[in-house]
């Protein structure tokens, strides 16, 4: 009886052959204990191997739990993978160290510091979905799916940066580029060999729990928002578990974070409503990216020249062009990629005939 | 007590009955049946995964030992281990405490209606 629960939990047990082997000793010792502490008892030897199976619990579950488990720990190996080769991207291709690569040039530079952008985008979701889902072990199901998905949209992104520089770097002369900047770029070479790899990995133990769904069509069980708000109400907790003194602060910034959305819709419902991530999602990626555009550029003025009004109106009126064309690259990439990353729920087809249903 | 009531609690659980000395599964679950007085009684297979994923979040590690001839996991507390058991402890009595204070009072009332 031992002998054939045992390789039902084989048959069932998708996972690397090592794992495979420890799970199968320490069941195979587990039961042979039960069985025999239960003979000790006085049941015959086939009763006491019957008795110690079902106490155990059924294969095909127990081998589900480890196949899940696996799989909820790839997304978290893959999330933090693609969150380190996020950072790194946008230190060396947004951050001061950029000036590393010629960003100026055209179409390459630009092509690489456009898809380092969309690189953070799909990174930070990632990370703060499976952050989310941490407590619980990983993500798992739906969740799973988006954060590979997140994965593989960072690691796109990283390859075409370094594809798109090095031919930049190739092009544009001993003048353009030094070892510094040959150096960075094979750091992110490295990061995407390295991230490439995990997150291969993970995928395959989630097409073996059967609870990715890698099918871009298919619909995203996600709300941004509501992840964005509990992984900042979560870091905030933690930060007041580790810092005991800083709790009287931190708990009320929580409190807000939480009732924010709220108190946004009550005190300014025109701009929550343009605002709303959850109905009009491409509306919030312009204004954001706007925002942002302008905000860089403001940054930018004032960096350079110093802090003054002139200085950073000059800057904002320069800015406009940035943010006309961060507004138009969010918009794309907000249609091209939206559905994929789980930012997009619902197509205007699906929204009519649900109106007309 | 039903397997479902205790799932939420069992890592606790079995971070506070290796916290005992090292122990392999079997042990485990039988430390967990002998403190509870019987009353968790779960599916013993369970408290593997749950075993393992303590492993990974590095409250637990594990070696294998021979026992009479016999291969085991045995497993052990580690620092991390300590201090998030710790930590739930301390969780867990405030909530008691509060659960009491309340259904206590909710008792009290009602008995003093009837």
């Amino acid at each position: 009886v031992i002998v054939d629960y045992l390789l039902e939990l084989l048959d069932e047990l998708r996972l690397p052959r090592r794992q495979r082997r420890r799970i199968l000793a320490e069941v195979a010792d587990h039961l042979a204990c039960t069985a025999a502490e239960l003979h000790a008892g006085g049941l015959e030897p086939a009763e006491a191997e019957r008795e110690a199976v079902q106490r155990f619990g059924a294969a095909g579950e127990l081998a589900r739990s480890f196949v899940d488990q696996e799989a909820a720990r790839g997304g978290n190996r893959a999330a933090r993978a693609s969150g380190l080769l996020t950072l790194l991207l946008a230190m060396l291709v947004l951050g001061p160290p950029g000036r590393v690569f010629d960003r100026g040039a055209f179409p390459e530079g630009l092509v690489a510091f456009v898809l380092a952008q969309v690189a953070i985008v799909a990174g930070g979701l990632t990370v703060v979905r499976a952050w989310r889902a941490a407590p619980f072990g990983g993500p798992r199901g739906p969740r799973l799916a988006l954060v590979l998905r997140g994965a593989v949209v960072v690691l796109c992104c990283a390859g075409g940066t370094v594809a798109a520089a090095t031919v930049d770097g190739l092009t544009s002369g001993a003048s353009g580029w030094h070892a510094g900047a040959w150096l960075s770029l094979a750091a992110i070479g490295i990061g995407v060999a390295v991230t490439a790899a995990t997150v291969s990995r993970s995928w395959r133990r989630a097409v073996a729990a059967g609870t990715s769904d890698p099918s871009p069509s298919a619909p995203a069980a996600d709300d941004v928002l509501a992840d964005i708000q509990a992984v900042v109400v979560l870091a905030l907790a933690q930060l007041a578990r580790r810092l005991p003194r800083l709790r009287r602060l931190l708990t009320p910034v929580a409190w807000s974070v939480q009732t924010l959305p709220g108190e946004l819709a009550c005190r300014a419902p025109r701009l929550a409503a343009w605002l709303d991530l959850r109905h009009h999602p491409w509306r919030f990626a312009v204004s954001v990216a706007s925002a942002a555009g302008l905000a860089f550029a403001a940054g930018h003025g004032l960096a350079e020249g110093g802090v003054s009004l002139a200085n950073l109106l000059s800057g904002l009126l320069g800015g406009a062009l940035i943010a006309g064309v961060e507004a138009l690259a969010a918009l794309l990439g907000f249609a091209v990629l939206g559905r994929l990353l789980g930012i997009r729920t619902r197509t205007t087809r699906s929204r009519r005939a649900r109106t007309s249903a | 007590m039903a397997g479902e009531a205790i799932k939420g609690h069992l890592d606790g659980l079995l971070l506070a009955v290796v916290a005992e000395g090292a122990v392999h599964g079997y042990g485990a679950v039988e430390r967990l049946r002998a403190r509870s007085g019987g009353r968790f009684d779960l599916p013993e297979g369970t408290v593997y995964p749950a075993l393992h994923r303590l492993e990974g979040e590095g409250l637990l590690k594990s070696r294998w030992t021979v026992v009479g001839g016999r291969r085991r996991r045995q497993y052990e507390l580690t620092d991390r281990g300590r201090t998030e058991l710790g930590e739930r402890s301390n969780e867990w009595r405030l909530f008691a405490a509060a659960v009491e204070r309340v259904l206590g009072e909710a008792l009290t009332t009602g008995g003093s209606r009837a």
